[in-house]
């Protein structure tokens, strides 16, 4: 093919090529759009997705009526500032106080971060000493006491010391933070 | 299910990509009639087809991703056959390799949600392949980066990102916070003495935004921007090559024949590629030094105009959002961080290379994703997507399993 034949071809498909690309960004983000709406869609039917079940606030706290249920993820942080997994606005406990996981065989698992501190179901968890918790298990820290329903189908053979809506003892140690040491707030 | 598989988006995109393949391919070879360019435009969209769908058969994969990165693998191998086809024959098979690559980055994904991960051994490992172009290196402009075995060569911060992902990843979702910053603090030193410094940029950054991810910490991020930003004083203070850089992004027409060439010529070449460029086959993109690595984006825009380079940075951005939303849909925080850090790893050294090329921040020697050439490069950025795809392929199986219960728990309650 002679030079200028093939600069006379080339020079007419620059536009081919430069349709073809939009076409293909446009596509993609159709593609994204789409995807996004068939998610949403997807999930309005899965209310509970990505979750294990709730923790039921037992005692009136700041902001926060007695029986109100917070929803659990699989894994995350419970903490004071709106953006942990769980947030739970009250005195005594840090912007982020501990990480919970869920484990299949365990149940959900509750790891306090460093010098914090709760108890599940009366016994002390420490960063060192994580505590598992079962369908009914009772979360002390700070003034708060919330109670954990696992969603069914996702209960495990453990199962929790204290059935009834009694609280185990509080005291000083229960409060999340280590004497003598002030609680950080983040807003 | 006919008319479910004719609006299928998956596999619109996949014709469009590779009929735009196809097209600029025989343009290329009504120009120099070489048959073995003819095979690539037949090999190459063979591959796209093949693992498209062979990925979905074996994991539930997103195509939007594969599609996209194939797109810009294709791109690059076009673009090299365009300017230099010997490079354009290696990288095929690079491309091979990858595809092959990212299979298994997905799988292993998948695998070591029931398995323990070895992280000691692969941060181990890791701090070796960075050790050893120190050791058995070449200085290659500027920066002792590489390692030749034979005729083979490897660029062992290529393979690292991985394993520095997938570390960070898994000590971060554990709180071991030591574990991950001594490794990253390592990684980070002996690139320093490689002085390779756009890669310990990228480790940086990434390895930064993650932690901040996984703690939420404002303070930490702030303080990790501000040790940065003197880490980048202190480089500008001790390298030479780091100063000469910073003096030719802030004026390169000062030394337009001598220092600041590279960019001058990247610079004109997009100016002269105008809105539709001058058209591929065209034009005289070999007038770029490192026209196939560091400036491709530039030959990009020299060819095919700036309206297509910016089709080619808004599918960089369709790959980032799509890697961000699967990231934020793990449901397990070693997922989530690992899809985030790939995804991270992706956009910032596209923003990094491009940045560089358009004279935005200064050019640092890396490489653009999935285009330049190079099989160290092209090997890792698939088996970058090759992670995320695993992390969505998780996720669809978390929605799945999701499903069952919810429907269990109404056969329950009726």
């Amino acid at each position: 093919m002679s030079a200028e034949f093939y600069q006379v071809l080339s020079l007419a498909m620059r536009y081919w090529f430069a349709l073809l690309g939009i076409l293909i960004v446009l596509r993609s983000f159709y593609w994204l759009h789409k995807d996004r709406r068939a998610r949403h869609r997807r999930l309005r039917r899965l209310p509970d997705a990505g979750l294990i079940g709730e923790m039921v606030v037992l005692s009136d706290l700041e902001g926060m009526p007695a029986q109100t249920a917070l929803a659990v993820p699989y894994e995350g942080i419970l903490g004071s500032v709106r953006g942990c997994d769980i947030p739970l606005p009250a005195p005594g406990i840090q912007a982020r106080h501990l990480d919970f996981w869920y484990d299949s065989r365990q149940g959900l698992m509750i790891r306090p971060r460093k010098n914090r501190y709760c108890t599940v179901d009366g016994e002390e968890a420490s960063f060192r000493h994580p505590l598992a918790m079962g369908h009914g298990s009772i979360l002390q820290l700070g003034p708060a006491a919330l109670r954990l329903r696992l969603f069914a189908g996702l209960e495990t053979e453990y199962h929790a010391r204290f059935q009834d809506d009694v609280l185990p003892p509080t005291e000083a140690m229960h409060y999340g933070v280590q004497p003598g040491k002030e609680p950080d707030h983040e807003s | 299910m006919r008319a479910e598989k004719r609006r299928d988006p998956g596999q619109r995109l996949t014709m469009v990509v590779c009929l735009f393949y196809f097209s600029a391919f025989l343009l290329l070879f009504l120009r120099d009639f070489v048959w073995q360019g003819l095979a690539l435009a037949f090999a190459v969209p063979f591959t796209i087809f093949l693992s498209n769908r062979l990925l979905p058969k074996l994991f539930p994969a997103d195509g939007l991703l594969l599609a996209l990165a194939h797109f810009l693998c294709a791109l690059g191998i076009l673009v090299l056959y365009d300017t230099n086809p010997a490079y354009a024959y290696s990288q095929t098979v690079s491309y091979g390799v990858s595809v092959a690559a990212m299979f298994f980055c997905v799988w292993a994904v998948r695998i070591v949600r029931s398995r323990r991960i070895p992280v000691f051994f692969l941060a181990v490992l890791s701090l070796g392949l960075l050790a050893a172009p120190l050791v058995f290196g070449r200085e290659i402009y500027g920066a002792k980066n590489w390692i030749f075995v034979g005729s083979v060569s490897v660029q062992p911060s290529e393979v690292v990102k991985l394993s520095l992902l997938v570390v960070l990843a898994y000590c971060m979702a554990r709180r071991r916070f030591w574990s991950w910053f001594l490794f990253a603090l390592g990684c980070l030193g002996l690139l320093m003495l490689q002085k390779d410094l756009g890669t310990a940029l990228l480790y940086y950054s990434v390895g930064m935004l993650m932690f901040f991810a996984s703690d939420g910490s404002v303070w930490i991020l702030a303080a990790g921007t501000l040790g940065g930003a003197g880490a980048a004083v202190m480089g500008f203070r001790m390298f030479a090559h780091v100063k000469r850089r910073v003096a030719i992004w802030r004026n390169p027409w000062a030394n337009y024949d001598g220092a600041g060439y590279q960019l001058v010529q990247g610079l004109m070449a997009i100016a002269s590629g105008d809105l539709f460029g001058v058209g591929l086959g065209l034009g005289s993109p070999r007038t770029i030094p490192v026209y196939h690595t560091d400036f491709i984006y530039a030959v990009i825009c020299e060819q095919f105009g700036m309206i297509f380079g910016l089709c080619v940075l808004a599918i960089y951005v369709a790959l980032v959002w799509r890697g961000a939303t699967i990231a934020m849909a793990a449901r397990h925080s070693f997922h989530g961080l690992l899809a985030l850090g790939a995804t991270l790893m992706l956009g910032l050294q596209t923003f990094v290379i491009i940045g560089g090329v358009l004279k935005l921040i200064p050019l640092t020697g890396v490489t653009l994703p999935f285009i330049s050439y190079g099989g160290s490069s092209l090997v890792s950025s698939m088996c970058l997507i090759g992670l995320i795809q695993g992390v969505a392929s998780l996720n669809e199986d978390d929605l799945m399993e999701d499903t069952e219960i919810a429907l269990g728990r109404e056969e329950m309650s009726m």
